[in-house]
C-alpha cells in the first residue's frame, strides 16, 4: 500500500476495483483468482458504474452476441464457428473466455440448452460483480450502466440495443468539471514515463492529444471518448482508496492526480499451449 | 382465442396413463372427497329413465379401452402446452429425490461420485421436455445442473443438500416459478463458482 490514506479508521485497506480486476476475479484461472483474493483479503471494496458499464460492454454484450448466433444458426457447432469467424477479439482475456465457453457449449446436444447456459451466466455475472463491493461510485451518472437485464430472448436483444448508446452525454459533463485534472496529467513528471514500456507510452501520447482537444474546446469524436475509459476510472477513484488494476497505463494516470495505485501481476505462464483445441465444430 | 383455456382444462385428459391415475384414485376412495360431495349436491338426481339411458349409453360405448381417443391435433396442442411440459419435468425431477437422500448419506465417501453422475443423468433427460418458451423452467434446470455438476458436491454440506431437496419438492408439487431465484440464492450463499473459468496458460 502506498499510503495510509487508503486505509479506513480501523486499519482496513480500501481498494477501488478496476475492470480488469473484476474480470479476472470472475473468469480468471484458479491461480489468478487466488492472488486477487489473497490481495483483497478483508479490504473494503469500491467500484463504479462506469467500471460496470465497461464490464458489461466487455462480458455481457459479448455473451449476448454469442446468444444471437445460437439463435440464428441451426446447431451449436455452426453458431460457434460463425461467431468466432465474425469477431476479432481485441481483448486477449475476452477471447480466452469465448474459447472456454465455446468448448463447454460444444458438448451440448441442443442449442436451446446452450442459449440457456449463456443466459444463466449473464444473470450470474451481474450478481458476482457486486458480491464484494461495498460502495459504488457514480460520477459519470451514465444511465446505461444501470439498465436492468431482462429475461428471455426479446429482453436480451432490447438490452443489447439500448447499450449501443455512446456515453458522450455523460462524459461531456464529467470532463467539463475536471479540466484541471487533465492538465495535471499532461504535466506528468517525465521520470514516470520511463516506468512503462513503449506501447503504453504511445497509448499515453494518444491520450494527451485528446486531453488537448478538451482543453482547447476542439471537437471530441466518439472514438476519442472510447479511449478515455482509463482516464475516467483514474479520476473516479476516491483519494481515500487504492486503485487495484492489471493495466500499467494507470502508472501514468494516477500519480499526477494523487491517486494511490497497486498493479497486480499475472502469474507466470505454465505452458505455451493454451488448452483450446478441444472445440468440436 | 378460446383455445388456450380449453387446453388448460383439457390437460386432465391429456394421456391415457394420466386418465388411468385419476380413475384408480377415485376407486380407492368410494365415498369421494368433500369436493366431490359438494359437486354431487349441485347436480340434480336424474330420474329413473335418465339413469337407464346413461347405463345403456355406457354399454353402447363398450369398455374404457374402446373409448374414442383425443383428436391428434388437440393432443399435439396439449403436448406443446407449458403446463403439460412442466408436469413432465416435475415427474422427472421427482426421480432425483431418493438420489439426493443417498447423496446426503454418502457425502464424504467416494460412492457419492456415482450418485452425482446419476442425478446429472436425470437432469440431462429433463432437457428433452423443455420447450423453446420455457425460459423460467430451463433456467431452473440449468442452475440445478451447474449447482451439482463437476466437483461442487464436495463442497456441499448436508444443510445445502437439504435446501436443494426443499426447493425441488416445492417445484415438483407446485411448479413454483421462484425455484430459479431460490437456487440462485443457494449458489450465492455457498459461494459456488458456476462461471466458465479460463484455463491456466
Amino acid at each position: 500500500m502506498n499510503s495510509k490514506k487508503s486505509q479506513s479508521s480501523n486499519g482496513q485497506n480500501k481498494y477501488f476495483l478496476e475492470t480488469s480486476v473484476q474480470f479476472i476475479r470472475l473468469f480468471g484461472s484458479n491461480r489468478e483468482k487466488e492472488i486477487i483474493n489473497q490481495h483483497i483479503g478483508a479490504a473494503v471494496c469500491y467500484s463504479s458504474y462506469f467500471v460496470l458499464r465497461e464490464f458489461h460492454s466487455l462480458v455481457t454484450i459479448t455473451l449476448i452476441e454469442y446468444y444471437y448466433f445460437l439463435a440464428l444458426y441451426p446447431s451449436v457447432g455452426e453458431a460457434t464457428k460463425e461467431f468466432l469467424n465474425e469477431y476479432s477479439f481485441k481483448n486477449r482475456k475476452i477471447k480466452s473466455l469465448v474459447f472456454t465457453l465455446a468448448d463447454e457449449l460444444s458438448s451440448f446436444k441442443t442449442k436451446e440448452k446452450a442459449k440457456i447456459t449463456i443466459e444463466l451466466y449473464i444473470r450470474q455475472v451481474k450478481t458476482r460483480f457486486f458480491e464484494i463491493i461495498t460502495y459504488m461510485i457514480d460520477h459519470t451518472q451514465c444511465p446505461v450502466a444501470k439498465l436492468e437485464i431482462p429475461m428471455g430472448e426479446t429482453g436480451l436483444y432490447s438490452y443489447h440495443n439500448n447499450f449501443k448508446c455512446p456515453p458522450i452525454c455523460c462524459l461531456e459533463r464529467f470532463f467539463k468539471n475536471r479540466k484541471s485534472k487533465l492538465q495535471q496529467i499532461i504535466d506528468i513528471d517525465a521520470q514516470l514515463l520511463k516506468q512503462v514500456d513503449s506501447k503504453k507510452r504511445d497509448e499515453f501520447k494518444n491520450l494527451l492529444d485528446i486531453y488537448d482537444k478538451f482543453l482547447n474546446n476542439k471537437t471530441i469524436t466518439e472514438t476519442d471518448y472510447k479511449k478515455l475509459g482509463d482516464t475516467i476510472i483514474a479520476m473516479e477513484t476516491p483519494r481515500t482508496t487504492c486503485l487495484l488494476t492489471y493495466d500499467e497505463i494507470f502508472k501514468l494516470l494516477c500519480p499526477p492526480i494523487g491517486i494511490n495505485l497497486q498493479i497486480l501481476k499475472h502469474p507466470p505462464k505454465t505452458s505455451k499451449n493454451i488448452k483450446f483445441n478441444k472445440i468440436k465444430i | 382465442m378460446t383455445v388456450l383455456p380449453l387446453i388448460t382444462n383439457a390437460t386432465n385428459y391429456q394421456t391415457p396413463s394420466f386418465v388411468n391415475v385419476v380413475i384408480s384414485e377415485k376407486k380407492k376412495d368410494e365415498k369421494g372427497t368433500n369436493e366431490d360431495n359438494k359437486y354431487k349436491e349441485k347436480v340434480p338426481e336424474p330420474d329413473y329413465e335418465e339413469k337407464n339411458t346413461t347405463t345403456s349409453l355406457l354399454t353402447d360405448l363398450g369398455t374404457f379401452e374402446e373409448l374414442p381417443t383425443i383428436p391428434e391435433h388437440l393432443y399435439k396442442e396439449i403436448k406443446n402446452s407449458k403446463s403439460f411440459r412442466k408436469r413432465q419435468i416435475a415427474a422427472k425431477l421427482k426421480e432425483t429425490i431418493p438420489l439426493f437422500d443417498k447423496l446426503e448419506e454418502q457425502l464424504n465417501s467416494s460412492s457419492a461420485v456415482l450418485t452425482v453422475v446419476k442425478i446429472n443423468k436425470i437432469l440431462e433427460q429433463t432437457w428433452d421436455n423443455i420447450g423453446a418458451e420455457d425460459e423460467d423452467i430451463a433456467l431452473t434446470i440449468s442452475a440445478l445442473e451447474k449447482l451439482i455438476s463437476g466437483n461442487f458436491w464436495k463442497k456441499f454440506q448436508t444443510e445445502t443438500i437439504k435446501k436443494i431437496k426443499t426447493i425441488l419438492n416445492t417445484y415438483i408439487n407446485s411448479s413454483d416459478e421462484s425455484a430459479f431465484e431460490a437456487l440462485s440464492m443457494l449458489i450465492k450463499d455457498n459461494k459456488i463458482d458456476i462461471l466458465p473459468q479460463i484455463p491456466d496458460e
